[in-house]
């Protein structure tokens, strides 16, 4: 019983957010005041119907924080939920009853994307951004060659329910799916042995492999899990859309890494704050709509994107240094 | 061997009260001393005494707090090595700054290379000039080999080689002679001695105090960042230095052993066993028993190793532990028989630095205690609460990043892990580099207390002195197989390093004469 | 002439050697009219934006860094020539060089003031260099005049223009890289910064000018590539960064720095431009040349890190 109750207050102290995951949290605030002021009304109904919209960024950016984590970078995610968006049209054919089908192709391709990437870096030791970046292009060649430049198939009105569509009118089905994946991903990572070992073995792979930890396998299956999330998020991106087209979900890639680290990724691994990316996905999209809102050529999203890693890795930095 | 007090009048280097600090760590205090003409000055003092920092200070690669330096009696205060190297101070590391992709020659010329038309370097007469430079300072490597591909007493005579090269006034060798064997040692030092006879002034680091009380004209010790000892050759002997370094009689620092182990079952034994990279080694530790391994840099130490922590596994040979026959095939199955290996590269290969000392330290102690995966978080809690207690861990918390503890610490939190169960076999690879005096005696104290209980140590090391306190009986490796076995009523230094730079085979008068 | 580290150096550029004779007996076997000088000189031409992307490319991994902005830099050279040709003449050319160093400086700027990983920094700054560019010329359009391209490319002689500032260029780096203090001072920072920095080498000023070199070397290939196509393309660079890569490790540059030689780069540049060449007289899809592409890419990494990297790092 009281160790029951210890637990409890272990865990209760492991839930709480992070400094870097209230600096995003503060900062979300901030930016939805701006909004406020730009746009004259913030209702939570309107956050919740933009996190709706943010939901396919965000699981993406989880699945890349991972990587992160891991102390690797993932430039596939782009291509990867482009690929995930492109089966899911062809497989679904616009009909409801193929989407058992549908979706066990589509999240079959994902994970067999995860399993290329991580073989290529622990068997054939590539580089990660480098055997990703290998990867991303084989996949949008892949799309194309399939697809002949143009894409077949629609996703049917019923699926895109699980982005249209809010549980009892108070939550979009795709916000409860973001949250689960943050959940799930935190209690992984924070509250299991195979997290553990995964987060010994993305801070030092060499020391982790000495001390009986089978790094190479927790890295595979931390690109499975990338990959996953990019195709979960192409899935979601779908839904949206509704139909299928080339290179959609090419921005993802530097947009995931921008979120993450606004929300406290750091490169070298060893740290995953679920919530905190989590956030800075939301603060991505909401800068970007403000970008909209004030009319700003879509080329400025490219400027905003660069510009806020730059920004968020040096204030770590610069924090880091004066600690 | 012939410091006149002429010499001594007119010092060419002499340092003033100099202090200086790392943060809150004080590794100098009011440090002076001085360096004649033709003087050959040994410094000497444990690890983390200060010697490197003084040296880098001397040779203009860190600033002092306090104190002045002069040089032929006029101000010097370097701000770079390049700036030193310019008055004429020249400092060969320990840890060699070799390029490894450029050769030797495009080494020891870096940056003064001969050039031609256009300001082209001519390759030619660079690698000539080499050539001769090495001659003339009796070291035999070729200028064209790449720096990756020196053995480590080769890197370290072209490191000399480099400082020799500016031919300074004053030339600060660090541990020149660690990592190299007798032979090459005494090439060293011989090469000092005619330095000195050409007049140059030189301050060296070393640990040997054979070659201290042969070569040395003056000494000076630190202990603890203050001088302790400063004496021209003759008035000190070997004694007074030991005791100068650790300000006591090493019995103190070193526990009491046992005097037998006659009775005492073999906890391990190899038989001809190997792999790859290590020739069949024989030998057997006693359950209590610490078993010291000497020898040189890379004569096969870490791949014996490594092959007991599972890491690069034998191949060959029978492996027994307890009496019975088995197979250490990985790090899980060695952990998973009572091996503990502790690695002599803690940040490479034993922590993850920018996790917390809690994460660091927990592994091995909530991997069995895990029910369906989930982490036991309260087992875990307990376990790092009582080790940060137990080992008197010196951190701002649980949750502070491991790579944010000094070295003593560090190599605290991989001696927790592992302890978190009493292991059979402990592996010790230079379990004391780089950690403060402090720490090392509670490490020999907590090994004297392991062995106690019965468990068996390897104990691998650069250290001597450190072998020779703790060991119940030490085995000397030479190009990776066993060259020796001693007693501890055998146990001398020079003895030690003998059998270490010999083949089993070679009789010892001959390396003698 | 050749004593030293260069020795050692020149032969990792041997693999790409192979590989060129090798394809170029392939591919004049495949088809008769690949010995034509019609194709000899459309060949040279194609040399040329992918050999001086490489270049800069491979100047940043040999002092241990990486530049993945060398692709938007070059679109934004070719925005940049379409945009201002027509008004300042020939001084768009180093105006569009200029931007590039800009942006080397930007990377160098982050990697050495903020401490930002270089190839997270370059990345950044591909982001902000392509919305650059994109805002300057949204879709591919703009003019360059037509005598510039008549100066460069005109003619059916693969003997021509093209060639001869790819031999000089090449030349003076290889010169630059090898038997000069700058270029020891690269070798050594990419071998090892620390025994590098005893030697009196300042990383810092090595990053800041091989970001800078690289900046350059792509805007001039962006030059190159708008005086062919005779416009501006705002995407059209993006896929040289990958090839810059794969053509500086297909030559021997180690991804770890501190070794290679330029040689191998200029080998392995043409080997990348005759595959493209074979595809195109195979009549080859250009999607199953992108494929075709990344796999080579990761052949090429596989062939020349293997057994190197000693961890999966």
């Amino acid at each position: 019983m009281q160790t029951s109750v210890q637990n409890a207050v272990l865990i209760l102290e492991k839930l709480r957010p992070s400094t870097a995951t209230l600096r995003a949290f503060g900062l979300l605030v901030v930016l939805l005041c701006v909004l406020f002021v730009a746009s004259g009304q913030v209702s939570g109904h309107q956050i919740l119907d933009n996190m709706r919209q943010a939901a396919p960024l965000g699981i993406i950016t989880l699945g890349q924080a991972l990587i992160l984590m891991m102390g690797r970078l993932d430039l596939s995610v782009g291509a990867t939920a482009g690929l995930a968006n492109v089966v899911l049209a062809m497989t679904f054919a616009g009909n409801m009853d193929n989407m058992a089908y549908a979706l066990s192709i589509t999240l079959g391709c994902g994970a067999l994307v995860g399993v290329a990437n991580g073989l290529l870096v622990v068997a054939l030791r590539i580089p990660a951004f480098l055997a990703t970046l290998a990867t991303s292009l084989v996949l949008t060649g892949t799309t194309l060659v399939v697809t002949g430049g143009s894409p077949r198939g629609s996703i049917p009105a019923e699926f895109r329910v699980i982005t249209e569509g809010w549980f009892l009118g108070v939550l979009p089905y795709s916000v409860i799916l973001w949250l689960a994946a943050i959940a799930g991903l935190t209690l992984l990572v924070h509250f299991t042995m195979p997290g553990r070992r995964m987060l010994l073995a993305g801070a030092n792979s060499r020391a982790a492999r000495l001390n009986g930890i089978a790094a190479g396998r927790m890295i595979v299956i931390s690109f499975v899990f990338s990959s996953l999330a990019a195709t979960i998020g192409g899935i979601l991106l779908s839904a949206i859309t509704g139909m299928a087209s080339i290179g959609i979900a090419d921005a993802y890639t530097v947009d995931s890494i921008a979120a993450a680290v606004i929300g406290g990724a750091v490169f070298g691994g060893g740290v995953f704050l679920a919530a905190g990316v989590s956030i800075g996905a939301l603060i991505l999209f909401f800068v970007q709509s403000l970008l909209y809102v004030v009319s700003l050529p879509p080329a400025t999203r490219f400027i905003v994107q660069g510009g806020i890693i730059v920004l968020a890795l040096a204030l770590a930095n610069i924090r880091r240094k004066s600690d | 061997m012939t410091a006149t007090l002429d010499n001594r009048s007119v010092p060419v280097l002499e340092a003033s009260g100099i202090s200086r600090a790392f943060g809150q760590n004080r590794v100098l205090r009011d440090v002076s001393f001085s360096i004649g003409r033709n003087e050959i000055l040994a410094l000497v003092g444990e690890n983390g005494a200060g010697k490197s920092t003084l040296m880098n200070i001397i040779s203009g690669g860190l600033p002092q707090d306090e104190g002045r330096l002069s040089l032929d009696g006029a101000e010097y205060a370097p701000a770079s090595p390049l700036e030193a190297m310019r008055r004429g101070v020249a400092i060969a590391h320990q840890e060699t700054a070799i390029i490894p992709d450029l050769t030797v020659a495009e080494n020891i010329f870096f940056g003064r290379e001969p050039r031609g038309p256009l300001g082209l370097i001519r390759q030619d007469a660079l690698h000539s000039n080499c050539a001769e430079l090495l001659d003339d300072l009796g070291f035999s490597v070729s200028p064209k080999r790449l720096g990756s591909d020196l053995s480590a007493a080769e890197l370290q005579m072209v490191e000399i080689a480099r400082a020799m090269s500016l031919e300074p006034r004053v030339l600060v060798l660090d541990e020149p002679t660690a990592s190299l064997s007798s032979k090459a040692a005494e090439t060293v030092i011989d090469l000092m001695q005619r330095l000195k006879a050409r007049g140059t002034s030189i301050v060296f680091i070393s640990h040997r105090l054979g070659e201290i009380m042969d070569a040395a004209d003056r000494a000076i010790v630190l202990k603890d960042g203050a001088l302790t000892l400063d004496a021209a050759a003759g008035e000190f002997s070997r004694d007074d230095l030991i005791q100068a370094m650790v300000g006591r009689k090493l019995s103190n620092i070193f526990p009491e052993r046992p005097s037998s182990f006659e009775d005492t079952a073999p906890a391990i034994r190899l038989q001809d066993a190997g792999n790859a990279e290590l020739p069949p080694v024989s030998l057997s530790v006693r359950k209590g028993e610490v078993l010291g391994v000497a020898g040189l840099e890379g004569q096969g130490q870490h791949e014996l190793a490594a092959a007991l922590s599972g890491a690069r596994p034998f191949r060959s040979g029978t492996v027994e532990i307890d009496g019975k026959p088995t197979n250490i095939s990985s790090v899980a199955k060695a952990i998973a028989l009572g091996v503990a290996s502790i690695p002599d590269d803690r940040k490479r290969d034993g922590l993850a630095l920018t996790l917390p000392v809690r994460t660091n330290m927990s592994l091995f102690a909530i991997g069995r205690e895990s029910a369906f995966g989930l982490l036991p978080l309260a087992t875990e809690k307990r376990f790092t609460e009582e080790a940060r207690d137990r080992f008197a861990i010196k951190a701002a918390s649980l949750e502070q990043p491991v790579g944010e503890l000094s070295g003593g610490n560090q190599q605290k939190v991989v001696f927790a892990r592992w302890l978190a169960h009493t292991p059979k076999i402990l592996v010790l690879a230079e379990p004391t580099k780089g950690v403060d005096i402090e720490t090392k005696s509670e490490i020999y104290r907590l090994v004297s207390e392991l062995t106690g209980k019965g468990v068996a140590v390897i104990l691998i090391s650069s250290d001597l002195l450190e072998l020779i306190g703790l060991s119940d009986r030490i085995v000397t490796v030479y190009e990776r197989r066993i060259s020796a076995e001693i007693a501890r009523a055998d146990f001398s230094e020079e003895h030690i390093m003998r059998c270490a730079t010999r083949h089993a085979d070679e009789p010892a008068e001959v390396v003698h004469a | 002439m050749l004593n030293g580290s260069i020795r050692f150096n020149l032969l990792l550029a041997l693999p790409a050697l192979i590989l060129t004779i090798l394809l170029v007996v392939f591919t004049a076997s495949l088809s008769s009219s690949f010995l034509s000088s019609a194709n000899l000189a459309n060949l040279t031409n194609r040399v040329l934006p992918l050999g001086m992307v490489a270049l800069g490319e491979a100047i940043v991994l040999m002092a241990g860094r990486i530049d993945l902005s060398v692709g938007t830099i070059m679109s934004l050279a070719t925005a940049i020539m379409a945009l201002t040709v027509s008004s300042i003449g020939w001084l768009a050319i180093p105006l569009a060089m200029l931007a590039g160093v800009g942006a080397g400086l930007f990377t160098a700027a982050g990697v050495i003031l903020l401490r930002i990983n270089p190839l997270v920094m370059s990345l950044a700054t591909a982001a902000i260099v392509k919305g650059v560019t994109l805002l300057l010329l949204p879709k591919p359009g703009g003019q360059v005049s037509y005598d510039f391209y008549a100066l460069l490319f005109e003619g059916e002689s693969p003997l021509g223009v093209p060639l001869l500032i790819v031999i000089l260029v090449y030349g003076a780096f290889i010169l630059l890289a090898g038997w000069t203090r700058f270029g020891r001072s690269i070798y050594a920072a990419g071998s090892d910064p620390r025994a590098a920095f005893a030697h009196g080498v300042s990383s810092a000023r090595v990053d800041l000018q091989v970001y800078a070199l690289s900046g350059a070397l792509a805007a001039l290939a962006g030059v190159f590539l708008s005086i062919r196509i005779l416009s501006g393309d705002p995407l059209i660079g993006d896929a040289y960064t990958l090839d810059a890569v794969s053509a500086a490790i297909l030559g021997g540059i180690a991804l770890k720095g501190g070794r290679g030689n330029l040689i191998g780069v200029l080998l392995a540049v043409i080997s990348l431009v005759l595959i493209n060449n074979t595809f195109n007289l195979l009549q080859l899809d250009t999607n199953l040349q992108a494929i075709a592409k990344g796999l080579i890419f990761v052949a090429a990494l596989v062939f020349f890190m293997r057994g190197k990297a000693g961890d999966a790092d």
